[in-house]
């Protein structure tokens, strides 16, 4: 069984306008997403900004109500509007957002910020907790001298680190992870991206790992779905996407991660504008009317992807061949 | 468990950072709002002016007899001002304008600062209900802004305060707060808005925090130079408020003085030209007292937007 399992997940946004402020129109952030993480693996959600993976993140801690579809942890529905059972489950299931500086709250000091699960969790006398927030400072490589400080006393990257604190606090079992390090310099992002890794190897944790950076996810991931306009394109391992993406959003995603090769830059170049023609002559086959993505479908055993009907009618068959 | 002992600190460290915090902290908004003050010459004499006066007028009208100075006293009719040891004369009743002003200081500021504790405070938590909520609460809630706001205000005042008959500074204060928090819940309920959006709300929601507390503690703390700014403002204003209805002869009933009716002396044409000093003083001390609130509450306005500092250093 997987730790946590999303099925089919909507979260569409209504848009207001008019004199009665009616509901007019839906954003549709996330539309019909449906993904597994097992325990202590890494799942990663690629996208280009705007993709809906926040939205997708935000409703599997629970932040975001469900439009429809569901969220299954430990094979369990879980109803978000009981404050009991939510409270229950954030305390396995935890956050890392995006922004570190808003994520702070600026008038807290750290310890305050980083007491603040445990308080509600576990309730500790002052003492333990205490020291539990110095170990957990201690964890993400901040000395006891960051306690009585305030968020904007911190860099990005340390304020980044107190946000981990914050999030592994309660030893919970899956972590969503957005953007962790976007806003970093790159020396700052592998520190804080080895940090994530070695709070996964002493607690075993699960990562919900968003980014739009595939190098990141390289690192980071050992399985990854593809987010293009609030659907998945494209899921698998990570050999299966880097090595053999199928999905022409994915190749041409794979093609714009920037790379120091000089010698080879031509080539590159080339192939990059091959690919390009091709999304640009395919890309009314790999999508809908309505410029959505197809259901996925499975071509490995790991592998999924979001092929156009015709495609995937004849992929099945050469599946059951296989088989 | 081993871990969490080798962890412990000796408690002396965790004195010495918890002091070395305290010198580090940012300053709290006291002490920048008094360093702005003291970088304003003009805000400060206003700031002393406000408070030593309202410090004076309360004290002063305990050693008042105000139903003894109210009596009628034929032999004082309109005395001139320093005549007869009246200080600022007397009015058409002989009664001692001086005596009028400091009860009547008293009961219109009090009205003042009564009113504007209650409205800002029902406001405040209006704005932030509301804001932090959304959906159907705020829904309902900006409804019932709506309809408070469509109300004609100073005829409702008007209107409930001849219904009551047996009204005295209080109930008046609670008639006038139904209608003045409007302003302030509106403000507070957009920055609210915007304040929810932000990240760490929603990482006080994950770790379980209950939605009072985060509204209360979490948001409140974020928006209080807002608060503080508006209140302030709203003082100034709100002094006016009794002052104007009483003015009109629907504020504190006649027997009880206050600025209004101080002022209300001046519809007479003769008042007016010849006894001046029935009204003026009184004229003169709303005009300087509301000039010195507005002044410090832009000081305040000021020490809560950063950039605009005046103040050099910490
Ligand atoms: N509260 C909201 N109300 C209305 N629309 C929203 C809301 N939140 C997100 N959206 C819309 O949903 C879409 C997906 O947003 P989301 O934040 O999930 O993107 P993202 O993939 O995280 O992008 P980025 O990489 O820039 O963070 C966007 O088009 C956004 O405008
Ligand atoms: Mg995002």
């Amino acid at each position: 069984m997987s730790l946590i399992e999303v099925k089919d997940l909507q979260v569409h946004f209504p848009i207001r306008s008019g004199f009665w402020n009616r509901i007019t129109d839906q954003v549709k952030a996330v539309d019909g997403v449906s993904f597994k993480i097992n325990a202590g693996e890494t799942f990663g959600l690629v996208g280009e900004s705007g993709s809906g993976k926040t939205t997708t993140g935000r409703a599997v801690v629970g932040l975001e109500k469900a439009t429809g579809g569901q969220i299954l942890y430990q094979g369990e529905n879980i109803a978000l509007n009981k404050p009991k059972e939510r409270l229950n489950y954030n305390q396995n299931v935890q956050m890392i957002f995006q922004d570190s500086l808003s994520s702070l709250n600026p008038r807290k000091r750290i310890e305050t910020i980083i007491a603040e699960p445990l308080r509600n969790f576990q309730k500790l006398d002052s003492e333990t907790e205490k020291i539990r927030v110095l170990q957990l400072l201690d964890i993400v490589g901040l000395g006891p001298d960051a306690l009585y400080k305030y968020p904007h006393q911190f860099s990005g990257g340390q304020r980044q680190r107190i946000g981990i604190a914050r999030a592994v606090a309660t030893n919970p079992k899956l972590i969503i992870a957005d953007e962790p390090v976007s806003a970093l310099d790159l020396s700052v992002q592998a520190q804080v991206l080895n940090f994530l890794k070695k709070i996964q190897r002493e607690f075993g944790v699960s990562y919900l790992f968003i980014s739009h950076d595939l190098g990141v996810v390289r690192h980071m991931c050992d399985r990854l779905a593809i987010m293009n306009h609030g659907r998945l394109v494209e899921v698998g391992s990570r050999d299966d996407i880097y090595n053999h993406p199928l999905h022409i959003y994915t190749q041409r995603l794979l093609e714009a991660i920037p790379q120091v090769d000089v010698r080879h830059r031509q080539e590159r170049q080339q192939e990059r504008l091959r690919i390009e023609k091709i999304y640009q002559e395919q890309k009314n086959d790999y999508y809908d009317q309505a410029g959505m993505a197809y259901p996925l479908v499975q071509v490995s055993q790991t592998h999924f992807v979001a092929l156009p009907p015709q495609a995937a009618s004849k992929r099945k068959l050469t599946a059951q061949g296989v088989d | 468990m081993k871990s969490l002992s080798e962890q412990t600190i000796d408690p002396q460290e965790l004195k010495r950072l918890t002091q070395e915090a305290e010198r580090q902290a940012t300053p709290s908004a006291g002490k920048i709002v008094w360093s702005e003050f003291k970088a304003d010459r003009p805000a400060l004499i206003a700031l002393i002016i406000v408070v030593c006066f309202i410090v004076f007028v309360t004290i002063a009208s305990f050693f008042i007899n105000v139903s003894q100075m109210m009596n009628t006293n034929i032999t004082a009719y309109l005395n001139r001002p320093l005549q007869d040891g009246y200080l600022l004369g007397a009015d058409t009743g002989g009664r001692s304008i001086m005596k009028q002003l400091i009860v009547g200081s008293r009961n219109s500021i009090g009205i003042a600062i009564g009113l504007t504790l209650i409205s800002s405070t029902w406001g405040v938590a209006w704005g932030l209900i509301s804001g932090y909520y959304g959906g159907f609460v705020d829904w309902w809630m900006q409804r019932i802004y709506d309809f408070m706001m469509m109300l004609p205000m100073t005829m409702m005042i008007i209107v409930l305060v001849t219904i009551i008959h047996n009204y005295n500074a209080i109930t008046l204060t609670l008639i006038f707060s139904c209608f003045y928090w409007l302003g302030t819940s509106r403000l507070i309920r957009s920055r609210t808005l915007a304040e929810s959006k932000k990240d760490y709300v929603a990482a006080s929601i994950t770790s379980g925090t209950n939605s009072w507390k985060i509204i209360f503690r979490e948001i409140m703390p974020n928006i209080s130079s807002l608060i503080v700014v508006d209140t302030t403002l709203s003082f100034a204003e709100n002094i006016g408020v009794e002052t104007g209805l009483s003015y009109l002869g629907f504020g504190l009933p006649p027997k009880t003085p206050s600025l209004g009716t101080l002022i209300a002396n001046a519809n007479d044409p003769n008042n007016i030209t010849q006894y001046w000093w029935t009204w003026l003083p009184a004229a003169l001390e709303i005009i300087i007292l509301c000039l010195a609130i507005s002044y410090i509450g832009q000081v305040i306005r000021r020490s809560a937007d950063a950039s605009q500092r005046q103040a050099v250093g910490k």
